[in-house]
């Protein structure tokens, strides 16, 4: 969408303690590559938000270089994110913090 | 005859596909079949890591999905192959072919290194050039099915 600012690979830290009682976000992550229609169409598709709450995430992912899409148990953030990726979307889970 | 694709009043899409075009993803859909399933490290963007700061979450999530990415790409892709000369495609089959064409977009970017500002001037060999021409061309087919599939309005 935009050039890249950050990326999740840039960011490999050592492994951080996961806590299971904290709850989990789902980030979609800036790439030059995915079309901006293209992006706000799979949030509608995956999550049902209405074109205009879509569009404000794909522009935040487009200038903020990150969007949280999702959140909730680990299983589902996972099954959100395994979608995403089905769609090509650059995704990762973590723990809200 | 243009390309195009249409949403019908039963919920298939009408699709129009001129030979040029049907020629070019006749070509590429198989290639990248061939480049998914030998792990081409250019496909690495369809298969990214979900836990990037946790490397046993990581492997725990790779072992749990096993080949279902992968065999959902390849899929999506078969079923271009399958349906190049439909004029006609349902739900389903629309969304395997904005698939397997984002996937092809994906893996071109990827590639050529793309950025948001690139342009037809920043490739100065053979190759390059028409793997961003091939690439900016799957992004206007894209548009269409998009706009065919979301309804959505610019």
């Amino acid at each position: 969408m935009t050039a890249p600012v950050t990326t999740p690979t840039e960011k490999v830290d050592a492994d951080t303690s996961i806590d299971p009682d904290r709850p989990w976000i789902v980030l979609v992550w800036n790439d030059p590559i995915n079309l901006m229609s293209y992006v706000t169409h799979v949030l509608q598709k995956l999550f049902g938000y209405d074109q205009e709450e879509a569009t404000k995430l794909m522009m935040d992912v487009h200038e903020k270089g990150r969007a949280v899409v999702s959140n909730g148990p680990r299983e589902k953030c996972e099954l959100d994110v395994f979608r995403l990726h089905e769609h090509g979307l650059w995704a990762t889970l973590s723990q809200d913090d | 005859m243009a390309l195009s694709f249409r949403r019908n009043g039963d919920g298939s899409f009408g699709v129009t596909l001129p030979l040029h075009d049907r020629s070019l993803l006749e070509a590429l859909v198989p290639q990248m079949r061939e480049l998914i399933e030998h792990h081409d490290p250019d496909t690495w963007r369809l298969f990214p890591n979900p836990y990037p700061k946790h490397e046993k979450a990581a492997d725990e999530y790779a072992e749990l999905i096993g080949d279902d990415l992968r065999d959902g790409h390849l899929a999506a892709l078969d079923t271009v192959i399958e349906t190049l000369d439909a004029k006609r495609l349902d739900e389903d089959q629309i969304v395997s072919w904005m698939h397997a064409i984002n996937h092809l977009r994906i893996f071109m970017g990827t590639r050529l290194g793309v950025t948001e500002e690139s342009d037809f001037d920043d490739f100065d060999t053979e190759e390059g050039l028409a793997l961003f021409e091939m690439y900016s061309y799957l992004g206007h087919v894209l548009e269409l099915i998009v706009r065919a599939v979301s309804g959505n309005e610019y």
